[in-house]
């Protein structure tokens, strides 16, 4: 660890202020809670906003996991441990139930988390509302008065179009029967795993936002009686752990159309290759 | 609290030359004059940043110029007297020593500190000051006018 | 100036006010729930959860209300030196600190407004009596039920009836502390 910066790189002022923002956040489920987020010694949209909130949480006795689109082993995801590493000398782990932190950008684990977990999001855009109104003081406007028709006309339009709701990720959800927020870039597969028991935090670094779930609150995904909500995925088996019930990638093996599914979640994946399951094309080696 | 008495000029002037010392400097010539008394931190050193501001335009309307990085300590005296100090960058020693000095200026070792502290810190600073002022005399243009042969 | 003010900060900050924060959000995230923090000693008669609570969340930017019985020269100081934050009345506070009784009436404090609910006050309640019995909470955070020792219930039922907007409660007892905030409802 470094001892030339602060614990966690901000200096305390700062992490006030986040902290305040984070207390307010928990209190209003799902409401964005404007906060002045700094410059980080990285680039807007590689998770400034969750580092920032990361920073804000992390005691020394934390045990830190950072996954991007579920896997541990990215570019992005890498550089956010190492940064810990150095600047607040905390345990970076990739295991999903050793970790006390999951900093994750764009994926829920598959393995439930427990009440002593916090989850943190990155968040690219907070607002649920801005592809259909860019104006901020317009959608502050139909937050505060609830006003919501817009959402369910674009999904209406949707089903008019395609037949189904085809909005796959980011799919809006409303926290507590009041506030619509945007879960993030996560696929709607996720979606029924945010009531769940860890606290979870959003960042935006550069919109400057951050709101939060506290463990169980009712999250539910916006649908239709006619259409209702469908968490589906990639209808195969992975590939390498033959998990029937975890989010897939699709991997394109050849220029021949080849193609095959895996976990997203590579520590679920590692864990159940580990204990002895196998999917179709997994070496067997072992 | 009145704050243009004249004690507390005379700390602004010695916490403004700690303040502007070159790092490491304080500690050591507090080193050399033998003084490491006890003390307690009433804030042990940390690093923030202030918000510089100056003053521009005809009217001198103050602007928020930048942030800059400082680190500032608080500490009490086996003997009860309180020590700030406050110094650019992240020098936590530095802070500490700042504050160590501005504590003992409260007591009857002042005279001493004064003289093995202070005055060389000044003393440095005025030298700096010249050196800095003869470097610019040096690149000092007299503009004149030559004649210009129109004869 | 008595040097008694000035001591009783977080010896390291950095790390004392990280955990004194997990202890906090816990408690507002899982309304019902009794964390322990340390670390302030505080002039009395603050209670050490209320000091550890305020060198974690309080600085220059944050207005600081205090009743009464606590609007001391020391507790002034003390929180001038080790927080920095102006100490004001109840209609500007972004925190306020004090016995219930003196709290009241409520609707001095700053609600929010329906665009920025945000910008609202949280109270520090100092109770001689913390424990997870009492009223029956529900609401986020709260799988079913909790319970909570309140100083009364029907101030908490009018603040969770104009959510978004309200109040939100951090509950200090000697060195405990526990949280309501305005989501919350008590049955």
């Amino acid at each position: 660890m470094s001892d030339d910066y602060n614990f966690a790189y901000l200096d305390e002022q700062t992490k006030r202020m986040i902290r305040r923002a984070i207390l307010k956040a928990l209190a209003i489920p799902g409401y964005q809670v404007p906060f002045a987020s700094r410059e980080m010694p990285m680039p807007y949209g590689w998770g400034t906003g969750g580092v920032q909130v990361t920073a804000a949480t992390l005691t020394p006795d934390d045990r830190l996991k950072v996954i991007d689109q579920g896997a541990d082993d990215t570019t992005n995801a890498v550089s956010i441990r190492k940064f810990f590493e150095r600047t607040a000398g905390v345990e970076v782990v990739t295991s999903t139930s050793e970790a006390s932190i999951i900093q994750t950008r764009h994926r829920i684990p598959e393995e439930p988390l427990g009440d002593d977990q916090i989850l943190v999001y990155q968040v690219p855009i907070p607002e649920p509302l801005r592809f259909l109104e860019p104006r901020e003081s317009e959608t502050r406007k139909m937050h505060a008065l609830e006003e919501y028709g817009l959402m369910h006309v674009k999904l209406y339009e949707d089903i008019a179009r395609h037949g189904h709701i085809a909005t796959a990720y980011a799919y809006p959800v409303k926290v507590e029967g009041r506030y619509v927020m945007d879960p993030s870039p996560i696929p709607k597969f996720d979606n029924p795993k945010m009531e769940m028991a860890a606290i979870q935090l959003f960042g935006a670094g550069r919109e400057q936002r951050i709101y939060a779930l506290p463990p169980w609150t009712r999250v539910v995904s916006l649908d239709f009686e006619d259409h209702p909500f469908d968490p589906s995925k990639a209808e195969h088996p992975c590939a390498l752990c033959g998990a029937e019930d975890a989010y897939l990638d699709e991997v394109i093996t050849d220029d021949q159309g080849g193609r095959m599914f895996v976990c997203s979640d590579t520590d679920y994946c590692e864990t159940r290759r580990a204990n002895g399951h196998r999917g179709e094309l997994a070496e067997d080696a072992a | 609290m009145p704050l243009n008495t004249p004690e507390n000029g005379a700390r602004r002037d010695w916490l403004g030359c700690l303040a502007r010392a070159p790092e490491g400097r304080a500690a050591q010539l507090l080193a050399l004059a033998g003084l490491a008394p006890e003390f307690e931190y009433l804030r042990p050193p940390e690093i923030g940043s202030v918000m510089l501001r100056g003053r521009m335009g005809g009217s001198g309307g103050p602007f928020n110029l930048g942030e800059m990085t400082v680190t500032r300590c608080s500490l009490k005296l086996a003997s009860g007297e309180v020590g700030h100090g406050y110094v650019q960058g992240r020098r936590r020693d530095d802070a500490q020593a700042a504050a160590l000095v501005d504590a003992l200026m409260q007591t009857g070792m002042a005279a001493r500190i004064r003289r093995d502290v202070l005055d060389p810190l000044s003393a440095d600073e005025q030298t700096r000051r010249t050196a800095r002022a003869g470097k610019a005399a040096q690149t000092k243009v007299e503009f004149f006018t030559m004649v210009r042969g129109e004869d | 100036m008595d040097d008694l003010t000035l001591a009783g900060g977080f010896s390291d900050p950095a790390q004392q006010s990280a955990q004194a924060f997990r202890a906090v959000m816990s408690a507002l995230a899982r309304p019902g729930r009794i964390e322990a923090v340390r670390g302030a000693e505080p002039p009395a008669p603050l209670s050490q959860a209320a000091g550890v609570v305020l060198l974690t969340l309080c600085d220059p930017e944050t207005p600081v209300y205090l009743t009464p019985s606590l609007d001391l020269p020391s507790l002034r100081q003390w929180i001038g030196f080790h927080a920095g934050a102006p100490i004001v009345g109840a209609d500007e506070c972004s925190f306020a600190i004090g016995p219930w009784e003196e709290l009241l009436p409520l609707d001095r404090f700053r609600q929010g407004c329906s665009e920025y609910p945000d910008r609202s006050a949280t109270l520090l309640v100092e109770t001689p009596l913390l424990e997870a019995r009492g009223a029956t909470l529900r609401g986020p955070g709260i799988r079913d039920t909790a319970e909570l020792s309140l100083p009364e219930i029907a101030a908490f039922q009018q603040n969770a009836r104009v959510f978004p907007l309200g109040l939100d409660f951090i509950f200090t007892c000697g060195d405990r502390l526990a949280a309501l905030p305005r989501s919350t409802e008590v049955v």
